[in-house]
């Protein structure tokens, strides 16, 4: 990958992911890492960062035997969301503008 | 190594964090590492790196969120934790023991020679206070009425002095604080980024 992913946009697709669904620590790591390339220990100072601000919440699901954790996306959260896809529309857009190249030059 | 010697070790890399940070980052990875379904004697390792590398992140991020609790609280408290973090943050860096000694000797000598002058602001301004009052009280034994009210103004003058003293203590006390937990959390978060790029370049 030759651009960097920043931690501001970590955690916006991390927000992006638990929008849709509930997920678990393990099925979250997975469903970035098949986009982006992060490493697979990543992704808990994010959770713990969110999660800590108040855009995620936790609860737990026994599985097996043992308990799963699962995040939730919180009303701040959604609202952090759609601030940060609205900074990255911007922003591609702008891009966009300098690099051109998109529909027919 | 396995999930056993993984999660022990890290145990033992966290265990200077509070309960609560330590034991929801040991209960993600226990079943993270769960999750990963591996085989009894799998390597753990492979997936996310040593407990030292794991550990390091959470301990930089956990700095990071310390420093910018008291930034928007504005307060002081919890600074010494933060400094503590930061020793723990430099032992568990890629860097080797003798340096990381080396570093820490620096960090508290460089906070020992601020804290030092600072404290003897605060013990000027304390000893201007007690010694303006006291001369302002001598006064009595002076003769002479305008010698007593020379000695009086010269007293309260210094008390005052002594006073701007205290307030400017603890400015710079405040000040080197907030400097102080800057620089740490900047590091911290330099710490936790190029653990994220050397990933990138595997």
């Amino acid at each position: 990958m030759t651009y960097q992913l920043t931690a501001p946009l970590l955690d916006a697709c991390v927000l992006g992911v638990v929008e849709k669904e509930d997920v678990y620590g393990y099925t979250l790591t997975q469903r970035v890492m098949d986009v982006v390339d992060i490493s697979e220990s990543t992704l808990y100072p994010v959770l713990r960062r969110l999660q800590k601000s108040g855009l995620l919440e936790t609860y737990d699901l026994p599985y097996q035997g043992r308990n799963r954790r699962y995040y939730r996306i919180t009303t701040g959260g959604r609202e952090q969301l759609y601030f940060f896809r609205n900074e990255w529309q911007d922003y591609k857009g702008r891009i966009d503008s300098l690099l051109g190249g998109w529909i027919n030059g | 190594m396995d999930k056993q010697a993984f999660m022990q070790e890290l145990e033992y890399r966290l265990r200077h964090l509070t309960d609560e940070d330590k034991f929801d980052a040991l209960e993600y990875y226990s079943e993270y590492i769960e999750d990963l379904n591996l085989p009894p004697e799998g390597d753990v390792c492979a997936h996310l790196g040593t407990p030292k590398e794991v550990a390091r992140q959470i301990i930089a991020q956990t700095t990071e969120r310390r420093v910018d609790e008291m930034h928007e609280k504005e307060t002081t408290k919890g600074f010494g934790s933060v400094v503590w973090l930061a020793v723990l943050g430099i032992f568990a860096s890629p860097i080797a023991l003798p340096f990381a000694i080396v570093a820490v000797v620096l960090v508290f000598s460089f906070l020992i020679t601020i804290g030092s002058i600072i404290f003897a602001f605060g013990v000027s301004g304390v000893a201007c206070v007690l010694s303006g009052v006291m001369a302002a009280f001598l006064s009595i034994t002076v003769a002479g009425i305008a010698q007593k009210f020379i000695l009086i103004g010269a007293g309260l003058l210094v008390v005052g002095l002594g006073i701007l003293f205290l307030i400017l203590t603890k400015l710079m006390a405040k000040l080197m604080v907030k400097i102080v937990s800057g620089i740490i959390r900047k590091i911290a978060s330099k710490h936790s980024k190029r653990n994220n790029m050397e990933a990138q370049y595997e």
